[in-house]
């Protein structure tokens, strides 16, 4: 036996054994398991979200719910499993939410569920009265994740159709949950009738309807002549009336019948 | 028709009630209204609050202390033409104000020259009808006034819908129609002759003998120190309710019920002044003393019951010294003076009405509550019955009267006014 291919052989297998990936390695990135997307329906059943943390090398300090970026309250807990019930859910509940994981010395981590619901029109004007010449605004507020997409119809012949911009006088903004339809220079042929705003995702549809209302200038001017027209024969029966009872009678002015007493006298 | 008659007491009297009537509605009616306005012109011009409520402020200013040119116009030409001529200018305020385009435009269309239209016509209309009347002076007086309460609970929802229907200045420009009818009203004036008609004069002199006339000056600091107290429940009612734990609902329903028993006090004072015995001062200082007294327990009441019976007494016994206060004039100064007395008296105590609130309102800011508001209302409703009962005449059992008919007011053409100077 020679004393020079043992030491080899040992350095070999150290070299193998360093090439290895080492125990800590496979342990770097924590994992989580989610309870996956959910949407809400029609009737709303409770909804559970659920975070499981299964493996982590560091120490857990904290964790905590986020809707849309914001943590919710009350719900930070020291636990690697996480849930979030909502027991009514509505449209407003919906969002991007985060299960975030806080750990000792180590980047925190999160995982993401989406809960999806039907758009729901919060906040619209139910009618619009303005003057011929004045600008009209329309609005449509909604809840719902994702956000919408806006369409505004106006109603002709008992049908919704979409609303061609013709004479340049219409400019609608569109934001995430938001949508806002302007009418400039009203005019009093064309404009006025039921306009609709539609927000659709990729769950459902919803619409709520405003009625634009466009008064004249001289609206008032008909029933203001009428008026003036009867005050004016009131008053001609009424003097009429007077003369033809006393014809003789000058009435007016005390004084001429202050001297028609002391002529008496 | 005699010239130089006595009062009708009925007869084309009646249709002097109803333009009467339907004067008060279309004056106070519509300046009680207008707060309607006041949103729509807060949001029109983008000024605050307390600039547009001057509109109003200027207008009744207006109307009060210009009274006594009405009055002055009236005994020059008559109370038609004056009416008539006032009826023009109040609806050509509102005409000119539905082309505002700032608020200064609105100070002066609505404030100056519907106001002065308005000083020309309710102070002549309301001397007019005391001189149609001597035996059933204050009924028609109650019937009149109830105008101003009707006109409050129809206009204000007439307008809020006119409002959504026309925008404001077709608005303004109905309520310029509507404001026009005073010129029908005041056609409505036929003149009368009455028998002290010569011997009162022309304006200077009227209001040169009222001036020095003892009791008139008295009537007219009694009638001031009543109006300091008589209008603060109806601007501060519902803020102390407020402060008790009312709800907005229940107390503006409370201060329909004030405006109820309101109108049914004026009728049933504006009856019995008529039937009871004696001058009508003891009436009115009846009134005058129970409106103070029940002003005065407000800030005692706590409970709800309390309250809504201490409301329509209020209603009652304010309402009822309304036409009493207006139809004792005639007693004092005689009907040849009528219309100056009305236009002075109105001025004067206009004072007292524009005193009265802000100085409520500065003891509540002083105090905290509204106790001292209310206890100084009554307080000066008190001092006001006292003043009255230094009137001449007060504690005798009838009216002194020369000869002839017994009815109020002076009794024959040998001068009055030699006979009211002499009681000094």
């Amino acid at each position: 036996m020679s004393g020079s291919t043992l030491p080899s052989a040992l350095v070999i297998s150290l070299l193998l054994v360093s090439l290895l990936p080492g125990p800590g390695a496979a342990q770097n990135e924590p994992s989580i398991v989610t309870s996956g997307e959910v949407t809400i329906g029609d009737p709303a059943l409770p909804i559970t979200l659920q975070c499981n943390l299964t493996s982590s090398s560091h120490i857990l300090t904290y964790s905590y719910w986020t809707k849309n970026g914001i943590e919710l309250t009350a719900t930070r807990k020291n636990a690697s499993n996480m849930e979030y019930r909502i027991s009514k859910p509505r449209a407003e509940d919906s969002g991007e939410y985060h299960c975030v994981y806080h750990f000792h010395s180590a980047p925190k981590a999160n995982a993401t569920i989406e809960v999806k619901a039907a758009p729901a029109i919060t906040g619209h004007k139910r009618s619009e009265n303005k003057n011929e010449g004045q600008d009209a605004m329309m609005y449509c507020k909604s809840v719902g994740y994702p956000h919408p997409e806006w369409v505004w119809r106006r109603k002709e012949n008992g049908l919704f159709m979409d609303i061609a911009n013709n004479s340049g006088r219409f400019f609608i903004i569109n934001k995430e949950n938001y949508t806002e339809l302007s009418i400039m220079n009203l005019q009093i042929t064309e404009d006025p009738g039921v306009y609709q705003c539609n927000a659709t995702n990729s769950v459902g549809t919803h619409s709520e309807v405003t009625i634009l209302r466009v008064r004249s200038h001289l609206a008032p001017l008909w029933p203001f002549l009428g008026i003036l027209a009867e005050i004016i024969i009131l008053v001609v029966i009424i003097v009429v009336y007077e003369k033809r009872k006393r014809p003789d009678e000058v009435p007016d002015a005390p004084k001429e019948n202050q001297l028609y007493q002391q002529s008496q006298r | 028709m005699a010239r130089g008659s006595e009062p009708p007491d009925g007869g084309w009297g009646w249709m002097v009630v109803l333009s009467a009537f339907f004067q008060s509605a279309l004056v106070f009616g519509v300046l009680r209204s207008f707060s309607v306005f006041f949103v729509e012109f807060v949001a029109a011009f983008g000024e605050p609050a307390a600039r547009v409520s001057w509109i109003a402020s200027i207008g009744i200013a207006v109307q009060q202390f210009g009274s006594p040119v009405g009055s002055a116009l009236s005994t020059k030409f008559g109370p038609r033409p004056v009416v008539m001529a006032g009826g023009v200018l109040a609806a050509l305020g509102m005409l000119l104000a539905s082309f505002a385009t700032s608020l200064t435009h609105l100070y002066l269309s609505i404030g100056l020259l519907s106001g002065s239209g308005w000083a020309l016509t309710f102070t002549p209309t309301l001397a007019c009808l005391s001189r149609y009347f001597s035996r059933l002076r204050s009924l028609a007086m109650g019937l009149a006034l109830t105008g101003v309460g009707l006109s409050s609970f129809a206009f204000a929802p007439l307008f809020q819908w006119l409002l959504s229907y026309y925008a404001w200045r077709g608005t303004l420009l109905l309520v310029s129609a509507i404001s026009l009818h005073l010129v029908a009203c005041g056609a409505l004036l036929r003149p009368l002759s009455l028998t002290e008609d010569p011997a009162a004069g022309g304006p200077g002199a009227q209001l040169a003998s009222l001036l020095h006339h003892g009791p008139f000056l008295r009537y007219t600091v009694a009638l001031t120190l009543i109006n300091t107290g008589y209008f603060i429940p109806y601007v501060h009612l519902v803020a102390h309710l407020r402060d008790l734990g009312w709800d907005p609902l229940p107390a503006a329903f409370l201060l329909s019920v004030i405006a109820v028993s309101d109108l049914v006090g004026r009728v049933v004072s504006g009856w019995l002044g008529d039937v009871a015995p004696g001058p009508v001062a003891r009436l009115l200082v009846l009134w005058t003393t129970l409106t103070g007294v029940s002003l005065a327990l407000f800030p005692v009441a706590q409970a709800p019951t309390a309250l809504v019976a201490l409301a329509v007494a209020y209603g009652f016994t304010s309402g009822a010294l309304t036409p009493v206060a207006f139809s004792m004039l005639p007693e004092l100064v005689g009907t040849g003076r009528i219309y100056c007395g009305l236009g002075l008296v109105q001025m004067v105590e206009s004072i007292g009405g524009l005193l009265g609130a802000p100085l409520s309102g500065y003891l509540r800011d002083v105090t905290g509550n509204y106790t001292a508001s209310f206890v100084v209302a009554g307080v000066f409703l008190l001092a006001g019955s006292g003043v009255l009962i230094t009137l001449p005449h007060f504690f005798c059992v009838s009216v002194p009267q020369a000869s002839g008919p017994r009815h109020r007011g002076t009794g024959s053409p040998s001068p009055p006014a030699k006979e009211e100077l002499g009681e000094d």
